[in-house]
């Protein structure tokens, strides 16, 4: 079995006469060709005997003759228009055969032919077999697999996929929000609000705002305080802000519920 | 001459080209990926709307130009669909300080649009008054600067609930239903 790659596109199979594309696996080849018997003989003849003109006469005696058929330069004329028909279909941009007139045929001698050698293994074992990767490969894969765990990290803490809920129960930051948690009175948890960067609340002011006894601290409740005056835009009238939430988890539904005071003096 | 090519070669060659194909696409899909999921992670209500509740006790004092105390209790449903419309049904009670008490109970029918940065600019389309509703005015929104003609909302997501600020302050906290 012989298999050549002409002009670096064009794959012959001497055995089966298939002429293809690209892509030795035939079945995702760009286009294939399956050439009789007299045009293989003559293409692989031309073929071993790249760098010679060959004559009509030596041509027919090889292919025809030799093999007890019956030798006409019609014949010959027919199976090279196919050959060279094959090639220009499968988009070949050159003659692979050239005719020097009373003289003879040769391959055309600005292509390239590189005889593909097999290894042991079969053709179908070398399709289906699995080369090793080379060191560069190995760092690709391994580059690309570790590019995709750190997105998927990011996203997952980004946008906190799931039931998306953002365990900051230390802080949170949001914009120029910031919620900082204050103090854990038994099951409790006491956050404030600071608008400003530079605006804190001691933990003195807040605890001052929720008299323990009011607050029922033996189940699991998030308690919100925020108390913070600022002034209007357009004039100078001081507007004092305060809100204060309880919000209670509900053990059956798994819920939170909620009730905001919220005070605006102006 | 004819030069002679081991298959191996050809395989691995075509199959090298065939592998940095896909790890250029693979590469490519990962930061569409991040594009589309990651961004603007604000806006929580186009992304994937939002129902919740919010049970407000609000206390408006006001010393000029006259005293006012007003003082509201309010339980506020809100549903933000993801195409930008959204409904709030606002039920509960309002006094003022001249002891007059009115009952709240109305569907306030909005568009919403995201603005950055967590705000969302609401234009309401109509309100719907019940029966019980007899407090004449549409401006509840305006004491609390928050939901009125034109305004701005300011949603927070929070690890208990959902943060609603006017441009000033917080106000209350919606909790999911």
């Amino acid at each position: 079995m012989m298999r050549y790659l002409i002009h670096n596109r064009f794959y012959f199979d001497t055995t089966n006469g298939m002429l293809w594309v690209d892509h030795p696996n035939v079945e995702h080849s760009a286009g294939v060709f399956s050439l009789p018997e007299s045009a293989i003989n003559l293409l692989a003849f031309l073929i071993m005997n790249k760098d010679k003109i060959i004559s009509r006469e030596e041509i027919l005696g090889e292919i025809w003759e030799r093999h007890d058929l019956k030798a006409s330069y019609n014949n010959l004329g027919n199976y090279l228009y196919l050959i060279r028909k094959a090639f220009k279909d499968l988009g070949s941009d050159v003659d692979v055969i050239i005719t020097h007139p009373r003289i003879g045929l040769q391959l055309n001698t600005a292509i390239s032919v590189e005889e593909i050698v097999y290894s042991d293994l079969s053709i179908d074992e070398l399709k289906y077999s699995k080369t090793k990767p080379s060191r560069k490969n190995k760092f690709i894969y391994a580059s690309a697999f570790m590019l995709f765990i750190l997105f998927l990290i990011f996203i997952f803490y980004y946008n906190s996929l799931g039931e998306r809920y953002i365990n900051a129960k230390e802080h949170e930051e949001i914009n120029s929000l910031r919620i900082n948690k204050v103090k854990s009175l038994k099951k409790c948890n006491i956050y404030t609000i600071n608008p400003g960067v530079n605006t804190v609340i001691t933990d003195s002011e807040i605890l001052s705002k929720i008299p323990e006894s009011n607050i029922e601290c033996n189940f699991n409740k998030e308690i919100l305080y925020y108390n913070e005056p600022s002034l209007k835009k357009n004039d100078t009238t001081e507007i004092k802000h305060s809100l204060f939430v309880i919000c209670s988890h509900d053990q059956k539904t798994e819920r939170n519920r909620c009730i905001s005071e919220y005070t605006i003096e102006r | 001459m004819i030069k002679k090519l081991n298959v191996t070669d050809v395989f691995q060659n075509i199959q090298l080209r065939d592998d940095y194909m896909k790890i250029k696409a693979f590469i490519l899909l990962q930061f569409i990926s991040f594009l589309t999921i990651a961004a603007e992670p604000e806006n929580v209500l186009n992304k994937r709307g939002l129902s919740c509740i919010a049970n407000l006790h609000a206390t408006i004092l006001e010393s000029s130009p006259q005293d006012l105390k007003i003082k509201m209790a309010l339980q506020l449903s809100y549903n933000f669909n993801i195409d930008g419309t959204g409904s709030l049904v606002a039920t509960g009670s309002i006094k003022n300080s001249n002891t007059e008490k009115y009952t709240i109970s109305r569907i306030v029918f909005f568009n919403y649009k995201y603005i950055g940065e967590s705000g969302y600019k609401i234009t309401v389309a109509d309100i719907e008054r019940y029966n019980l509703d007899d407090y004449p005015k549409d401006d509840l929104g305006l004491y609390l600067s928050l939901g009125h003609k034109n305004s701005v909302i300011y949603i927070y997501e929070i690890h208990f609930g959902y943060l609603f600020s006017n441009a000033f302050s917080p106000v209350f906290i919606c909790y999911e239903k």
